[in-house]
């Protein structure tokens, strides 16, 4: 039986698809068997993310239709024991009822280590139906305060679900603003929203630049090593938490933050 | 220097307790009803009851209620 974790936020434009295809990568680089399912019916951007949007010949409303099997609509990354499945992109919304929904998600639970599914934005249908086929939730945020308000509300909502577990993920954290106390602090964002920090995830040019060419896994920068200590967290609870204010400590810190500032 | 953190940690937490203060419309009337109801069943009230409900920094509802009554109904009867 698999690990199924809904990654949602409430607000959009935090980084949820990012989070969810990076933390895919960081379990498939532990040897950890993960699927990752797009759960954006009609705005999937999962496999656009991943750089996989042109070898999908089939996907989730084909499988639930029964026009294939449900191995034919999912696709291996590369290299890695990481598969997606990707959204249906040609139907709507509501035509993916929830039940269905879990009912597709029990089937392939006993063959993936891990489930993430990306969630839709916002606390409509979508976002019902992709926490109700869910064990535990991550909730993704910025440390802005209109995204950790959302991200309130969210958990509000998803305590009402029988989950075993919601965690938070604090990304995009600029760490320069984070050292001179100029944007809110993780800790305390997990404090106000009181569930623990699953992870740290810093602001990197990298992630956006790999976004847009569909490598997502392939970022070697900070938010990588972000990414394997909150994957390392939900494994194995080490509390490891990345530090983005790492680098602009010290003389040298102190420059870089200064022209960053600048910049 | 200000420390701008702790300003949006403190304008947060007025919006986060502002949001779950945010009961839906008329629910305080009721509570407000209800309580009149019992105690006006035990004394002999003076005025309005009141009714306020506010939520603290740990997310618990304080629930003030203030009245104020000119005599006990059961003391009476006893």
């Amino acid at each position: 039986m698999s690990n199924t974790v809904v990654v949602t936020s409430g607000k959009g434009g935090v980084g949820k698809t990012t989070v969810t295809a990076s933390m895919g990568f960081a379990l498939a680089a532990r040897g950890v068997n993960t699927l990752l399912i797009d759960g954006d019916v009609g705005l999937n951007n999962l496999d656009v993310a991943l750089g996989m949007e042109n070898r999908a010949a089939y996907d989730m409303a084909d499988v639930m239709t029964g026009k294939c099997r449900v191995a034919q609509a999912i696709l291996q990354v590369p290299g890695y024991p990481l598969y997606i499945m990707p959204s249906a992109h040609a139907v709507y919304s509501e035509q993916i009822k929830a039940g269905d929904f879990r009912a597709l998600i029990a089937r392939l639970g006993g063959s993936f280590d891990y489930i993430l599914i990306d969630c839709p934005a916002g606390i409509e249908g979508g976002f019902h139906r992709a926490v109700s086929a869910s064990e535990y939730a991550i909730v993704v945020t910025t440390p802005h305060v209109s995204a950790v308000r959302d991200a309130d509300k969210v958990i509000t909502l998803l305590s009402g679900y029988e989950l075993r577990g919601i965690s938070l993920i604090v990304n995009r954290v600029r760490g320069d603003l984070l050292a001179r106390g100029e944007t809110l602090e993780p800790k305390e964002i997990s404090r106000l929203l009181r569930y623990p920090l699953l992870g740290v995830i810093p602001e990197d040019d990298e992630i956006t630049v790999c976004s847009q060419l569909g490598r997502i896994g392939m970022a070697e920068s900070s938010s990588r090593a972000a990414f394997e200590m909150a994957v390392g967290n939900m494994l194995t609870g080490e509390g490891r938490i990345y530090d983005p204010t790492a680098k602009y400590r010290g003389i040298i810190g102190a420059l870089r933050s200064h022209f960053r500032r600048r910049a | 220097m200000t420390d701008i953190g702790d300003m949006a940690a403190n304008r947060l937490r007025r919006l986060l307790l502002s949001d779950k203060s945010a009961l839906p419309a008329g629910f305080t009337e009721v509570v407000r009803r209800e309580a009149e109801r019992t105690l006006s069943g035990y004394m002999d009230l003076k005025g309005r009851v009141d009714v306020l409900i506010d939520v603290d920094e740990s997310g618990l509802y304080r629930i003030e209620i203030r009245a104020a009554a000119e005599g006990i109904i059961a003391c009476k009867r006893i």
